[in-house]
């Protein structure tokens, strides 16, 4: 599958800096301390891009950086083999419930670890191969209206096709982005 | 029994491959970093604010059978204290800890 990755950042170089160096490198620091706060990337150190979504990457800007900021996008190839899709992928997302059944079985508790800490435990491991990462957030900012699409009449089952869709590549070298340009400045 | 897909099946393999030892120290290395997120307080302060209203707020447009979804209720109830953020895969919440 391609998919479009729409990833947000600072204008510091301007255009042709950024539009060789993007995507830039979200740092996750979970250590914080008097002069770097704390920073918790949800999936992990890595580039982060939003799945087909401008009106994140917007939103991203807005409040992220302060209204001042471009968005790139790029074409991304995501395939079974490089990514570790919780969005698509059934037997990802089991993976990670039975990681936990797992660690219990054998005397670990470890109920309480978020989906980051999970991640980080399968790279620890060094049998985490992927080069991205693929989730959905389903607690959106307020002004990003998720409208629900009803199946049928007459029935409150429904879908929702905007949802916010975050891809972490995990790595630079070797990232599956086929383009890269400058789609939208602030 | 039916026969386990070939990526869990192989990380399982991989997993019981590991001796005590060794998941130890890669759990305590995953553990070591220090949790200074917001407390479950601090956190549930910023998702009622990022809400409305709570459950699911349904308005029918005319033009096409559209529901606005204000929020989409999670799954199970929160149960947690100051030291237990929500997030856990075990208890099945639909969302991590805010970054």
């Amino acid at each position: 599958m391609i998919t479009r990755g729409h990833h947000t950042c600072r204008k510091d170089g301007g255009t042709d800096f950024v539009l060789k160096n993007a995507p830039f490198l979200a740092i996750h620091s979970p250590d914080g301390n008097a002069l770097q706060p704390a920073r918790l990337q949800f999936l992990g150190q890595g580039y982060y891009f939003w799945d087909n979504n401008i009106e994140m990457a917007m939103l991203w800007g807005k409040h992220h950086y302060n209204n001042d900021y471009f968005i790139i996008e790029s074409k991304i190839s995501i395939t079974e083999k490089n990514c570790f899709d919780l969005v698509g992928n059934r037997e990802h997302m089991i993976l990670l419930t039975e990681l936990i059944t797992w660690l219990k079985s054998r005397g670990h508790d470890k109920s309480n670890w978020e989906i980051s800490k999970c991640i980080e435990f399968l790279k620890q491991t060094g049998m985490f191969k992927f080069k991205c990462i693929r989730a959905v957030d389903h607690l959106p900012p307020k002004e990003y209206i998720q409208e629900a699409y009803a199946f049928v009449e007459n029935n409150k089952h429904f879908t929702v096709l905007n949802p916010k869709i975050a891809i972490c590549m995990l790595k630079m070298h070797g990232l599956p982005l086929q383009t890269k340009k400058l789609v939208y400045e602030s | 029994m039916e026969k386990e897909t070939s990526l869990l099946s192989s990380f399982k393999n991989a997993l019981d491959a590991l001796n005590d030892a060794q998941l130890a120290e890669i759990i305590n290395k995953v553990d070591g970093i220090q949790a200074v997120g917001p407390t479950a307080q601090q956190y549930m302060a910023s998702f009622e604010d990022n809400f409305a209203s709570f459950p699911l707020k349904q308005e029918n447009t005319t033009s096409k059978r559209v529901i606005i979804v204000q929020a989409i209720k999670p799954v199970k109830k929160l149960k947690f204290d100051d030291t237990v953020l929500p997030g856990s895969i075990a208890s099945n919440i639909n969302f991590s800890k805010a970054a």
